[in-house]
């Protein structure tokens, strides 16, 4: 259960955002979660709804967009999306492939 | 409504910590292993087998991490061969590159050659938190579910070593070595694996040459 340290962090870092570049109230937070980020989104989404209870987020929302993991083999450079976290080629079976996408977990951008 | 792009990462606060801490090691070339697993799949008894085997050839610092307690860090104390630090994080699931840092402030890294950090025992947040190590070892043991690749992907696919222990223990339940092994390289297909048991010593020799060979791989390097 590390979401609720993940969530007061994204608090923080809004928070520095918003100082830097003056901004007004904070609609929605827009982050993104990758498949292989071992954060979970419903985990993630209470500990926020929690957190934000009283605070200067009392009413932004947390809007979370999954990100699949993507890999692209090395042999065949066949780019796949893969619904289950396995790091074989679809195409050609070859185990030599590359993350493109699926670790991230990243503060995409606010809305005012 | 406006829109404002950050695209910033949420952890890279405890990032920036862990590229000082892998600067300043890698500045000392001192090689440093992130121990992760389960709760009881033994890394406390690998680590008690590898101070008593490697504590009076290489120089190792060992910072042990546990949510309650110093016992771990006791016992590796005990065990002899390195400076012990332990990190008690009063509930926190993982250990964060500001803790290690912190304990790295208490230890002379001038007369280091080697740095394990044993992290709690716990398959999932460890694997989110970067600590400024040169791998992660992940620790397996056969009594427990040999499908455990599949259910923490994020940790096997982050790590560079397994070690399988309690292989004494084989056929005591139906944990299986080629199922397991077969889960963890669909996962990772380059991982580097080691079949130990820290109560007979079976299998850990290999390991003892691998960490040897680590520490003067970096001191060439």
């Amino acid at each position: 259960m590390h979401e609720a340290s993940i969530a007061q962090t994204i608090c923080d870092e809004v928070v520095a955002a918003k100082k830097e570049r003056k901004l007004s109230a904070i609609r929605e937070i827009i982050i993104r979660i990758g498949a292989l980020s071992d954060v979970d989104p419903e985990s993630l989404r209470f500990a926020f709804d929690q957190l934000k209870k009283g605070t200067e987020f009392s009413k932004t929302n947390l809007v979370i967009t999954l990100v699949p993991i993507e890999i692209r083999c090395d042999s065949c450079k066949t780019v796949s999306t893969m619904p289950e976290p396995r790091f074989v080629c679809p195409d050609c079976a070859s185990t030599k492939v590359k993350m493109l996408k699926g670790e991230e977990l990243t503060i995409n951008s606010i809305t005012t | 409504m406006d829109t404002i792009a950050i695209e910033k990462k949420i952890l890279s606060g405890n990032d920036i910590i862990a590229s000082e801490i892998r600067s300043e090691l890698q500045a000392r070339l001192i090689p440093c292993l992130n121990l992760v697993s389960s709760p009881g799949s033994g890394k406390t008894s690998l680590l008690e087998k590898t101070l008593a085997e490697l504590g009076s050839k290489i120089a190792i610092a060992l910072i042990a991490g546990d949510v309650q307690t110093e016992n771990d860090a006791k016992r590796l104390e005990k065990a002899g061969g390195a400076i012990v630090r332990p990190i008690v994080t009063h509930g926190t699931c993982h250990l964060e590159a500001e803790m290690v840092q912190k304990a790295l402030r208490d230890i002379d890294l001038k007369a280091v050659q080697l740095l394990i950090i044993e992290n709690v025992g716990n398959l999932v947040c460890p694997s989110s938190y970067d600590l400024g190590e040169d791998m992660k070892v992940v620790v397996i043991s056969t009594t427990e579910g040999d499908d455990k690749p599949l259910k923490y992907p994020g940790m096997f696919r982050r790590s560079k070593v397994m070690i399988i222990n309690k292989i004494d223990l084989l056929g005591q339940s139906d944990f299986s070595l080629e199922t397991v092994k077969k889960n963890a390289l669909s996962i990772n297909p380059e991982l580097q694996i080691f079949e130990v048991s820290c109560r007979t010593g079976k299998g850990l020799s290999l390991w003892y040459d691998f960490i040897q060979k680590l520490v003067e791989t970096k001191k060439a390097s």
